[in-house]
């Protein structure tokens, strides 16, 4: 489980966290809603311990330490390696660094993304690099996937292997907090909506009861808390 | 199984109506196999948890069976299958009529209109 | 081992701009090593220098262009001492992320990317002591016998040149430079990551920084007059390992506490 308690940040006088406390649960895919400049990615961030917040956030009841991140991982709006590897060295790249990489996952992964080990990154589009990006975060075989945007600004075939991955065995078991801006695709997938608006977590719903009890959709929600 | 769901009624009341309407339609027999739930969230990228949610339900009405490390079954009781066939048939009825009610119609202008209706659908399809 | 593999990356990195690099430092000296005796010809033909005099090697040596070509890797290696890190935060993909949150000591990344900077200058030292008797040889393959004056021993070509700087005559030596040299790479590092921790404010702390020790650095040239040279030796190894403790210890703390990315 990952809690946060009062995490709050400013640059300057702009609060971009302003005293979040929730926690994120295994075997639950959690999608933090907002408008750009909510607070989102900087959230997934400062539970990753790479940008400096007020408050605590505990994973598994520790504070984040480099043994930490042998649990969770991040995976950005941007492939995080460097553009001259190829694909096979980024996977022995994690291969090195995760005690639970999961070189079986990884080979599937390859064939389901379509994806080549001897293709350098640099050739690659956007979605592919994504597509990579996921790849790694899965088989390193942590608990906590953290993922920035994964269906921003990609092609339509990317987005909908994602979401097929997302409902996968791949990710069973995990606690997947994820941003988004792209609610359509991602409203059936997902067990539960936590909406921010200027740094403040203001609504948090698991969206099937929302449906249940106020016969809304997520765009309802969205927009009662945004307009 | 390919469904188009709508965004504001549960998911999981979806799949389960969607079961019900491919048994009414005689597409689903008593003791036929239906995907996995794995199989199921995975084809219609829908939650897992959705999923289970709505087979749990099934089961719990009896219109489904599980049994160990097996495929789920529709339930071979025909009781129960007719009974979807007439529930199914309620709801619309159900839901017509309220659309109708602000017309006020008496019983038997509408039986009358639908008798009318029904032959001339049944006679275009019987061209066809 | 995590070290390593960090230190892999670095190398796999830069490994084709440093392949130039050496190719054009070392290419250079070659080339230099191969035309100045045809301009000592011509300059003989034309009278300018006398027939009678012989010249050796360190003729090239002593040369504008030569130092060119030993002042060209030296800057792009200081320069890469800022671009080793700024490159992991604007390169495409900010690969610094995937650093900073793999299982391991931060200070990890620190060691790999101050392995990388050393190895890279003791590559180009080791390859100059390699290469610089085979660019003797070019010299006096090039030059007609009654010019020359003979191969010099390497020792006085190096001992006779600004190339002093970059090798050394004892291990005490060897250790002071060294030492030196890393203490003053860590403080960059450091200021990088200073810079990194708080931004502008931090552009102005490394400047006020640098101000105070500059202001020391003259203290001490001051100081330094009135004390034995293995006094002054001393003094400055101390400053140095203490510099040296104090810069490790707060990136540690920058890398664990302050980091953004």
């Amino acid at each position: 489980m990952i809690e946060l308690k009062n995490v709050s940040k400013r640059y300057g006088r702009k609060r971009v966290m302003d005293d979040i406390s929730f926690t994120v649960s295994e075997g639950e895919i959690t999608c933090l809603i907002g408008l750009n400049g909510a607070g989102k990615t900087t959230l997934l961030k400062a539970i990753m311990n790479l940008t400096p917040f007020q408050g605590m956030i505990t994973v598994d009841g520790m504070k984040v330490t480099s043994k930490t991140y042998q649990d969770m991982v991040f995976v950005p709006d941007v492939l995080p390696m460097p553009r001259n590897m190829s694909i096979q060295e980024c996977l022995d790249f994690m291969n090195h660094f995760y005690k639970k990489w999961d070189e079986k996952s990884a080979n599937e992964l390859l064939q389901f993304f379509q994806l080549k080990k001897e293709e350098r990154l640099r050739g690659l589009s956007k979605g592919y690099l994504m597509r990579v990006n996921l790849l790694l975060g899965i088989a390193s075989g942590c608990k906590y996937l953290l993922m920035d945007e994964p269906l921003s600004g990609i092609d339509i075939l990317t987005r909908e292997r994602i979401s097929e991955l997302l409902t996968s065995e791949y990710v069973d078991g995990k606690a997947i907090l994820f941003t988004t801006h792209e609610i359509a695709e991602i409203e059936k997938i997902i067990d539960r909506a936590v909406f921010m608006k200027d740094g403040r977590v203001v609504s948090d719903y698991y969206v099937e009861l929302l449906r249940e009890q106020e016969q809304k959709s997520l765009l309802d929600k969205m927009r009662e808390v945004y307009v | 199984m390919n469904i188009s769901f709508n965004t504001r009624d549960p998911v999981y009341l979806q799949v389960i109506r969607h079961v019900k309407l491919l048994i009414a339609r005689g597409e689903l027999e008593g003791g036929d196999t239906i995907p996995s739930r794995r199989e199921l969230a995975t084809t219609l990228k829908i939650n897992p948890n959705t999923v289970q949610r709505a087979y749990k339900e099934m089961e719990e009405a009896q219109l489904i069976h599980t049994e160990r490390n097996k495929p789920s079954t529709i339930t071979s009781n025909q009781a129960t299958l007719s009974n979807v066939r007439r529930e199914l048939l309620q709801e619309s009825v159900h839901q017509f009529l309220e659309e109708i009610a602000p017309l006020q119609l008496s019983v038997e202008e509408l039986m009358s209109l639908v008798e009318e209706e029904y032959t001339s659908i049944r006679g275009e399809n019987e061209d066809d | 081992m995590n070290f390593l593999q960090l230190l892999f990356i670095e190398f796999n990195r830069m490994k084709w701009f440093l392949l130039m690099l050496v190719i054009v430092v070392f290419g250079g000296q070659f080339f230099l090593a191969m035309i100045m005796p045809g301009q000592l010809i011509r300059n003989v033909q034309l009278d300018r220098i006398s027939a009678y005099d012989t010249h050796n090697f360190s003729i090239v040596l002593s040369s504008n262009y030569y130092l060119f070509t030993v002042l060209v890797p030296t800057v792009v290696i200081f320069l890469y001492i800022a671009i080793i890190w700024y490159r992991d935060w604007f390169g495409k993909g900010t690969y610094m992320q995937r650093l900073l949150t793999l299982p391991i000591r931060r200070m990890t990344i620190f060691y790999a990317k101050l392995t990388t900077i050393i190895m890279v200058a003791l590559l180009f030292v080791a390859l100059h002591s390699l290469l610089l008797p085979l660019q003797q040889l070019t010299f006096a393959a090039m030059l007609p016998d009654q010019l020359y004056s003979g191969n010099a021993d390497m020792i006085t070509l190096i001992q006779m040149s600004f190339l002093e700087v970059f090798y050394w005559h004892n291990l005490l030596d060897f250790i002071y430079i060294y030492l030196f040299g890393i203490a003053l790479i860590c403080l960059i590092f450091t200021g990088v990551l200073i810079e990194r921790a708080y931004r502008s404010i931090g552009l102005a702390i490394n400047a006020g920084l640098a101000v105070v020790l500059f202001v020391l650095y003259i203290q001490l040239i001051e100081v330094s007059m009135s004390l034995y040279s293995h006094e002054m030796m001393w003094l400055m190894s101390v400053i140095l390992v203490i510099s040296l403790i104090v810069s490790l210890v707060v990136s540690s703390l920058l890398l664990t506490k302050r980091m953004s990315a």
